[in-house]
């Protein structure tokens, strides 16, 4: 009993702690690199929470920008629970995005809710179907997904440049991208004045269905045994092949409405490069918050103020914010694991000497039980 | 103490001395304070329950651990083991009961490899030829150029003794060596052991087969949950005394013996010309032939490797059968997936409990129901009812005597035998029809071992058909009503248990017609 | 004409070839050995950032190569300390220093030349082999390489050779394929492994400074493209063999080099389907792996004394 509680309140702690400590290991070294190209880190730092949390609209942009990277990271997580890595998030939200389009541009206008709602369904479609293809070739040909998930990446972001270049191209028009949709098509802003849009609402929701597929029904329950011993899940019944297309394809599913978030909420329109590696940094994101829903919701904020914050940067070059983002997201991940290793450590060592510890208490008391036994 | 009177047997210091040594692990002091000796030209056996600490002890004096106190001396000096490096370079070999070689390299790569880290630097040639004439050296039928896993068990064990005397052995540690083999293997192995110990090879045999121990040791001391409760010359030693010097008292040892033959009822199980695809492409049971019926227990003998776990597994439904024909109850069980054989009553107790018994990750309770999630008592709608898997795995706990703090435990945190609780509870609950049982007390202590076998007669007085496969010789002669011995496969041959030895079972076991 | 079509395809899918060969067959050994570089990408990268940088500073093509190494060693120490040292997934920690890697040159790459495209001030300069070079067809592709591609072309043969014939090899093969019986045979896994890794981040180190400071000669942000994870795609195609790793990298890489052709002439399909090909023949040669793959048994398993 006691031995439980001391476990179940150390991965409790390891849980919010090592990840904090994590977190705030990785922003003093982006301090330092910031130091490094010449910016003042106070300064900096100062524009940076100026740019992300400074205003309602700056909290916007961050929470914008926390979205996608939040609702991808929400599959990449259900994956992990089956011990699937679906590396291919980023192509799944350029698909996503790609089939939401042409549901905008192919339906005809219809009244508000319609057409982003038939465009979301289209979407979540469209990603699942990109992450069920790595799915059906690891369940049914053994093929490793790590490497298919993300062969598909270049092959989505291939594809999304083709329909804005050849199909859907404005003549004349310099960067591709498609007209701006009409408001019809769009996710409404719900606070004037900021970029805030429903797709924030949308990201919640996601999160609690996530959450509760996971950890209450009973498709949950045979995810996370596949996950723990996909061979004991077999010799239990479970059909593990056909969990881990399901699996894949739920996972795809989550990027695709993150795509569709995108293009309907923040970008109005299909443009190229619409994720700028937000399903890679997603990965990030699931590994940060543990791979609960509360801690990815956590996770993708940080990483949000941190995209909107380094676009506030006075000195910035174009480019550095993103490239921030992914310092501060592979240092505090890279910090988590060491923090979990040391933390693995001393609790064993911690076991050990306890073990021992009893030992020597009850020494005394065997050897008198073993001498009588002796002498019998 | 009885460690003083056999001091004087010997003359002279001794080979290697273990003292006042401890290791602890997390949660567990495998070894405590113990102090151990070995003379050259000794067989000194070891003995204790799985759990004991023997394996422990044997690994500090290869290297493969490093105690946390305590000192070893090798003729007298005090060494560092820190690497199997030094061991083999003080020519100290240990033969693991997991054998410790490369199984896609040939048996000469693995003796090559060996001698490399001894400091020895040898071409696989020359490696070939050395594996040569040890064989005929030792007469231990052994192809160099052959990769291990396409070697037999008994080849595999002769190759791991090869290796381990190829640097002029002075200490020879072998873990269980006859626990895997034939009694006729092991006999051949037991006189080259004395023949070593004549050649002047100090030799440490871990052993839990008290009479094997008996026969062949000159020394004797018992390890019991992680420390020495004495050394006996054997010829001080008997049966009970070890026994009791093991177990600690010996009020339990007899019961499980004594078994009523049952009367037998229908044909539950027929397997009829069936072939099971056993790893990499090769047949694991080729065209076996029963019948098992209710209220029996059917022994499955063989060494390991023999097909015991392909057919339980065919059986089973988590292997293909890949020709002929098995059926319960009049209807063919092949092509059914596994859920849907559960759901006619076939329970199952894996042989690879850790890799397949259960899964470590998930909750007591959670892993109670798996293979009942989409009953209605525990699932509607695809949800799942917390509160009746709870209050099941509450009442499972409490029958089947898991002593765990609570249903919410995670499973991967039990000992072995709570686990084997665990996997038992959740199979026989559901009062099957067949119970297909592999190497289910493998590496349990004698409490948890008599669970099983106590349960195991449980079903079959209640009217089950049991399949039982192990490679313990004794247990299937105290356990089962009919023994089939597998060999390479295939059915080499069936009897009453009351007509059954263990010569005649070994001998169909290794291939000779009995 | 066709038969220079043939040879201009052959040139370029070599030279397409070099860089992934190089760092493949580094894959190839540390995956042998059971240590898995999903990071394989990072390393490359960091190695293609690292030899344009040293380009700039030292103007020499020896000393740029040598920053390539020392780019992919460094992504190799990152994964091996989290992998070795603290337990951590070796996938996880792969996935991890890719992020970590890309952010990390773009960042220096941006902030040092307020631009995210930087020449290289050196190339490798090809050395035609006489005569050989001459050959129709295969001549030029073959013979009239850079130094670093004829030392890839020879590593395969050599790989072939440590891992089937050497104690080194055995060492690695067993390290790889059940740890536990390989300390027992007295062989230093965590030895073993560290110095695979540093070999697989070495030669990806190389395998990237190749592809800027050979083909390319720029650098830019992403500018390995995947490249990576083909080369590890080749190792498994390959069937963890030299020679089969080799037979995957010359597919992808023809694959790759006729798409490029095929651009250039102007085939009737759209060319952002022609990029998309050598990404979808890697998936398409992986699902149709028709005989039974078997990667070494601890693969991605890491091992504790």
């Amino acid at each position: 009993m006691r031995i439980l509680r001391i476990v179940q309140a150390r991965s409790l702690a390891g849980a919010v702690l090592v990840p904090v400590a994590a977190v705030v290991l990785a922003l003093a070294s982006v301090a330092v690199l910031l130091m490094l190209i010449g910016a003042d880190p106070a300064e900096a730092f100062g524009s940076m929470f100026q740019a992300s949390l400074g205003d309602p609209h700056a909290l916007s942009t961050t929470v914008t920008k926390a979205v996608p990277r939040l609702v991808a990271a929400l599959g990449i997580a259900v994956a992990i629970r089956a011990g699937l890595w679906n590396i291919g998030a980023e192509g799944q939200i350029y698909m996503g995005g790609v089939a939401a389009t042409a549901v905008v541009l192919f339906a005809p206008e219809l009244p508000f809710p319609l057409i982003p709602l038939l465009a979301i369904a289209a979407a979540i479609i469209a990603g699942a179907a990109w992450g069920a293809i790595p799915g059906a070739l690891r369940a049914w040909r053994g093929v490793n997904e790590v490497i298919t998930s993300l062969m598909l990446v270049y092959v989505a972001v291939q594809i999304s440049r083709y329909m804005l270049e050849v199909p859907w191209a404005i003549p004349g028009a310099t960067f591709p991208s498609t007209e701006p949709f009409g408001s019809y098509a769009r996710l409404p802003i719900l606070v004037p004045a900021t970029l805030l849009n429903l797709g924030a609402v949308l990201a919640v929701i996601a999160a609690i269905a996530a959450w509760y597929l996971v950890d209450r029904t009973r498709f949950g329950l045979n995810l996370r045994a596949v996950g723990g011993n996909p061979r004991a899940s077999g010799f239990l019944g479970i059909r593990v092949k056909w969990m881990i297309f399901a699996v894949m394809a739920i996972s795809g599913a989550f990027a695709g409405l993150a795509g569709s978030i995108e293009v309907l909420g923040v970008r109005g329109r299909l443009i190229e490069g619409f994720s700028q590696a937000y399903g890679f940094e997603a990965i990030a994101v699931a590994l940060l918050g543990r791979l609960h829903p509360a801690g990815i919701v956590g996770a993708a904020l940080l990483f949000g103020a941190l995209d909107a914050g380094g676009a506030g940067l006075q000195t910035a070059a174009r480019g550095v914010s993103s490239s921030i983002v992914q310092i501060a997201a592979g240092l505090s991940v890279g910090y988590v694991l060491v923090g979990l290793g040391i933390q693995e450590k001393f609790r064993e060592r911690r076991r050990a000497s306890e073990a021992l510890a009893d030992t020597e208490r009850t020494h005394g008391v065997e050897a008198a039980g073993g001498s009588s036994e002796a002498s019998r | 103490m009885t460690s003083e009177e056999t001091q004087t047997a010997r003359s002279g210091d001794p080979l290697l001395a273990v003292e006042r040594l401890t290791k602890t692990y997390p949660g567990v002091v495998a070894n405590y304070e113990i102090d151990l000796d070995l003379f050259a030209g000794e067989i000194h056996a070891v003995l204790g329950e799985n759990g004991a600490g023997k394996t422990t002890l044997m690994g500090a004096i290869y290297g493969l651990n490093r105690p946390d106190s305590g000192r070893i001396r090798f003729e007298g000096v005090e060494v560092e083991l820190d690497s199997p490096r030094t061991a083999l370079g003080l020519g100290i070999g240990y033969v693991q009961q997991h054998f410790s070689l490369i199984p896609t390299l040939t048996v000469a790569e693995n003796l090559v490899l060996s001698l490399r880290s001894s400091g020895e630097k040898v071409a696989v040639r020359e490696g070939e030829r050395r594996v040569r004439e040890l064989s005929k050296r030792y007469g231990l039928d052994v192809p160099p150029d052959v990769s291990v896993e396409n070697l037999s068990v008994g080849q595999q064990q002769r190759a791991e003794v090869l290796k381990a005397l190829a640097k002029d052995a002075r200490v020879l540690i072998l873990d269980e060596p006859t626990s895997v083999v034939t009694p006729q293997e092991a006999a051949e192995l037991a006189a080259v052991l004395q023949r070593l110990a004549s050649e002047g090879v100090g030799i440490f045999l871990i052993s839990h087969k008290l009479e094997e121990v008996l026969r062949i040791a000159h020394r004797i001391s018992v390890l019991r949950h992680g420390r020495l409760v004495g050394t006996l010359a054997a010829s001080e030693a008997s049966q009970t005394r070890l026994a009791e010097m093991m177990v600690g008292s010996l009020a339990t040892a007899a019961d499980a013996a004594a078994s009523p033959p049952s009367a037998a009822g229908d044909p539950v199980l027929v397997v009829d010309h069936v072939s099971i695809p056993g790893d990499y492409g090769r047949l694991g049971v080729r065209d076996i032939t029963f019948v098992a019926r209710a209220g029996e227990v059917v022994g499955v003998a063989g060494v390991e490797g023999s097909g015991q776990v392909e057919l339980m597994e065919g059986l089973a439904g988590v292997r293909p059968i890949a020709s002929g024909t098995a059926s319960l109850a009049g209807e063919l069980l092949n092509g059914l997936p596994a859920r849907e054989r559960q759901r006619r009553g076939v329970a199952h107790v894996p042989a690879d409990r850790l890799g397949t018994g259960f899964v470590g990750t998930l909750s007591i309770a959670e892993n109670l129901i798996l293979p009942l999630a989409d009953d209605d008592r525990f699932s509607r709608y695809g949800v799942m009812r917390r509160q009746a898997v709870t209050e099941h795995a509450r009442s499972l706990i409490a029958e089947y005597d898991i002593r765990v703090a609570g249903p919410d435990v995670l499973a991967g945190t039990l000992s072995g035998g709570n686990q084997q609780r665990l996997v038992l509870a959740r199979e026989l609950s559901r009062s099957p029809v067949v119970v297909l049982a592999s190497f289910a007390t493998r590496g349990l202590d004698f409490a948890s071992t008599e669970a099983v076998h106590r349960r195991i007669l449980e079903m079959r007085d209640a009217g089950a058909c049991v399949l039982y496969a192990s490679v313990e010789l004794d247990e299937l002669l105290t356990l089962t009503d009919r023994i089939i011995v597998l060999h390479h496969g295939t059915l080499a041959g069936e009897l009453p248990t009351v007509e059954a030895t263990s010569e005649q079972l070994g001998l169909l076991m290794g291939g000779s017609a009995a | 004409m066709d038969q220079d079509f043939l040879a201009l395809l052959l040139v370029a899918a070599v030279t397409l070839a070099g860089p992934l060969l190089i760092a493949a067959l580094g894959e190839l050994i540390s995956e042998t050995a059971g240590v898995i570089n999903i990071q394989l990408e990072g390393m490359m990268l960091a190695g293609a950032f690292s030899g344009v940088a040293g380009a700039l500073l030292t103007q020499n093509i020896a000393l740029a190569f040598l920053a390539a190494i020392g780019g992919g060693l460094a992504v190799a120490a990152l994964h091996g300390i989290a992998c070795f040292w603290f337990r951590a997934n070796q996938i996880v920690s792969g996935i991890t220093l890719n992020i970590l890697v890309l952010g990390t040159t773009t960042f220096l790459l941006v902030s040092a030349m307020g631009a995210d495209v930087t020449q290289s001030v050196v190339r490798v300069e090809r050395i035609a082999i006489p005569v050989l070079a001459d050959i129709p067809v295969i001549g030029q592709a073959l013979f009239n390489q850079n130094i670093v591609v004829y030392l890839a072309m020879l590593g395969v043969p050599l790989t072939w050779w440590m891992l089937d014939r050497t104690p080194f090899g055995l060492a690695l093969r067993a390290a790889g394929e059940r740890p536990e019986a390989a300390e027992s045979l007295g062989i230093d896994v965590h030895r073993v492994r560290w110095a695979a890794l540093a070999i697989c981040g070495a030669l990806a180190g190389i395998g990237g400074g190749l592809l800027t400071l050979g083909g390319l000669g720029f650098f830019t942000p992403g500018v390995t493209a995947g490249r990576g994870f083909i080369a590890l795609a080749a190792v498994v195609f390959g069937r963890w063999r030299p020679f089969g790793a080799l037979a995957a990298v010359l597919l992808f890489s023809v694959v790759d080099a006729f798409q490029i052709r095929a651009q250039t002439l102007g085939f009737p399909v759209p060319y952002q389907l022609l990029v998309a090909l050598p990404y979808l023949v890697t998936i398409i040669a992986l699902a149709g792996l028709v005989t039974r793959m078997r990667p070494p048994s601890a693969l991605g398993v890491n091992y504790e004394r």
